[in-house]
């Protein structure tokens, strides 16, 4: 397996996905680092009130979670799309089979490797994003946040992947690629319309998003971790310790604690006010793991 | 390790039926001794890829068994000893052909010293040029590939090899490396699966054969039993009345298996005749005048008594040769032979193998 895997990184640098990817990422963390900078300037001349400070950087950083967590999600289904479909065409795969390895191994070892250079990518990302936001808000609570995401962030691409490579064992490469994109689409419109249903107390509607949410866990793990941010910060701000932003942080828009429902209000749908239910990060890793073992069984009958 | 048993391959009514319904291979029994060079020969989409799927795993047979050195199919222990090049040779191009070779290795539990020795050692057994080594395989030419194909089919030192086609992308110096290195690897002892389209490739490097069409064994030995056994001689008489054939069969007793004869002016174009013309007999030449009779003997070397107990019966005897056919008109009967749809629903092994004589009963 670990053979594999490293097969797997090899391919990736030489192919240049490593870079590609990395790349992207500086790209996407200093767009964030430069607006968040730029709109901190503007506003704080205009109003000056440290809970606004407050609002922009967890809106700020909120949003940019959200792409971060598309992106991940997109470059795993791009990256790992034919892992197997792909390679079984081109006739790579076959003298790998005759080997003395187990199938199931092949499909582990795929995991493993793409696995952890996109948890990595995941992470590096989403942390990268936290400690520029939270830098804006002073020392203090990093570690609380950096903690709030980790596990969501690690989770997603291991989610988006299992699924990926069990369609790349059943199906064509482009009937895999049309058929994880579907999946994705579906949580992803699932998982805004739940936010939208619980900001407008829509429970119909609120209800078929949590739903979708469940069909590819990945946009669920996102608004787990949105919500826990939020919390965290919010609760930092009522408790007067938003870092160096003083006590005055501690007061909303009317002048009273602000509590973390106000902050949630406040954001709109990024405000994760739809809670995800306590045991969705174990339900997500129990989904990638019973989809990995699907994608393993799956290819003991693949004919190739 | 691996028990002791005299065959490599052997299969026992192993079919295959691909999900569109059709039929891959058919109920295929078919023995490989160890040791043995065998080439599996058939018209393109014989099944003859199919078969070797099967017996490197790629497939999982539909009906049927079979063993491979003594253990079903998918043994662990027995892929060990097993190389596969397969018919799509590509490689992953992103690699260079060293790391493929220790990739492959890692794959067969090889690790440090010994896995630097096999990578080495395969290398250089296919004739490729040391400073592709260290170059991407995207940069290769096809035949280069397919050398590499055949370095990682080697890898390990196996004891039974698949090569699907391994000669097709290959140059005219390829061709006959590859036959020279079958001449090592059964010096060797080793056991080798090759399928192929090039006939006079399977002529010169292969033991035993066998030919399939439609997923089925239609003809199967070992080659030179096929093509000439001394056996099948061709004998031209001027006469051959019922009486002299009685008297001829009479001398000959238990020598004689059987024979046909053949009027004159219907030739075959048979290899003996085509002997005979050469040595000057008119008659053969013009293909007039004189009776071909087929004998079809029990035992090799009983060609002279053929000759006597024809001149004793009376026969006036115009001349007399050993009949050979090549591989190739052996092939082109066994496949444009018509296939009888009864024989096939009853018996679906394969067929014996026929008798080499030409013009044996049936014709027209
Ligand atoms: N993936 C597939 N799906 C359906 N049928 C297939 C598939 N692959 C092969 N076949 C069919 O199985 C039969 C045997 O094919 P196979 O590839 O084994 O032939 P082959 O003898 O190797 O031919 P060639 O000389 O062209 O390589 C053919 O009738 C072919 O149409
Ligand atoms: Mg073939």
């Amino acid at each position: 397996m670990w053979v594999m895997a490293r097969f797997v990184w090899r391919e990736a640098w030489r192919r240049r996905l490593v870079p590609a990817a990395l790349i992207l990422a500086v790209v996407y963390v200093s767009l964030f680092r430069l607006g968040l900078d730029h709109l901190l300037q503007r506003t704080a001349e205009g109003l000056g009130r440290p809970f606004v400070r407050l609002y922009l950087v967890a809106f700020m950083l909120v949003f940019a979670l959200y792409g971060a967590s598309l992106m991940v999600s997109v470059v795993t289904i791009l990256a790992s799309v034919g892992a197997i479909s792909g390679e079984i065409d081109s006739g790579i795969l076959q003298p790998i089979v005759a080997r003395p390895v187990r199938r199931w191994e092949i499909v582990g070892g795929k995991y493993l490797g793409y696995g952890a250079l996109l948890v990595l990518l995941s992470l590096t990302m989403a942390w990268s994003l936290v400690v520029i936001g939270m830098d804006r808000l002073g020392p203090g609570f990093w570690g609380q946040v950096l903690w709030d995401v980790t596990p969501s962030f690690a989770l997603t691409p291991l989610v988006v992947l299992a699924v990926t490579l069990l369609g790349s064992v059943l199906l064509p490469t482009l009937g895999n690629g049309i058929a994880v994109f579907g999946l994705f689409s579906v949580a992803f419109i699932g998982g805004a319309m739940g936010q939208i249903g619980a900001m407008v107390q829509n429970r119909w509607v609120y209800q078929i998003g949590r739903l979708s949410t469940f069909v590819l866990p990945s946009d669920g793990l996102y608004w787990a971790a949105a919500r826990r941010v939020v919390e965290t910060l919010s609760e930092a701000a009522a408790s007067g310790g938003a870092g160096g932003v003083g006590p005055g942080a501690a007061l909303g828009p009317q002048g009273r604690p602000m509590s973390g429902y106000d902050l949630s209000q406040m954001m709109g749908p990024f405000g994760a006010s739809a809670p995800q239910p306590p045991w969705f990060l174990a339900y997500a890793a129990a989904f990638a793991g019973v989809v990995l073992l699907l994608a393993m069984l799956a290819m003991e009958r693949r004919r190739l | 390790m691996i028990e002791a048993s005299e065959w490599a391959v052997r299969t026992e009514n192993l079919s295959y039926r691909y999900p569109n319904g059709r039929l891959g291979c058919q109920g295929l029994n078919l023995t490989i001794g160890r040791g043995r060079v065998f080439g599996l020969l058939g018209p393109n989409g014989a099944g003859k890829s199919t078969l070797v799927k099967m017996l490197t795993g790629l497939l999982r047979p539909t009906a049927g068994r079979a063993w491979i050195f003594g253990r079903p199919l998918g043994d662990r222990q027995v892929r060990r000893r097993m190389g596969f090049l397969p018919e799509l040779f590509r490689q992953p191009d992103w690699l260079t052909g060293l790391e493929l070779l220790r990739f492959h290795g890692a794959l067969l539990g090889l690790s440090g010293r010994d896995l630097a020795q096999h990578v080495e050692e395969a290398w250089n057994r296919v004739g490729l040029p040391e400073e592709a080594s260290r170059r991407r395989i995207g940069t290769y030419s096809k035949g280069m590939q397919q050398r590499l194909g055949l370095a990682v089919a080697l890898l390990g030192d196996p004891d039974l090899l698949f090569l699907d086609e391994p000669t097709s992308a290959l140059d005219p110096v390829g061709r006959r490396d590859v036959r020279v290195l079958l001449g090592q690897l059964r010096e060797a002892g080793k056991t080798v699966f090759l399928n192929s389209h090039l006939i006079s490739e399977v002529e010169r490097t292969c033991d035993e054969i066998a030919i399939i069409r439609g997923g089925r064994v239609v003809l199967s030995g070992p080659v030179a039993a096929l093509e000439g056994d001394g056996r099948h001689v061709l004998a031209l008489v001027r006469e051959f009345p019922p009486r002299v054939q009685a008297r001829a069969a009479e001398l000959l007793g238990p020598l004689l298996d059987h024979w046909t004869v053949e009027a004159p002016g219907s030739g075959t174009g048979s290899s003996a005749e085509a002997g005979l013309a050469y040595w000057g007999n008119e008659d053969a030449r013009m293909g007039g005048g004189l009776i071909r009779v087929h004998a079809v003997l029990r035992e090799p070397g009983a060609t002279p008594a053929l000759a006597r107990a024809l001149v004793a019966a009376g026969a006036a005897l115009h001349g007399l040769a050993e009949e050979r056919r090549s591989l190739e008109e052996i092939f082109m009967q066994a496949v444009n032979a018509p296939v009888f749809p009864e024989a096939e629903a009853q018996h679906a092994g394969g067929s014996p193998a026929g008798h080499g004589g030409s013009g044996e009963g049936g014709r027209p």
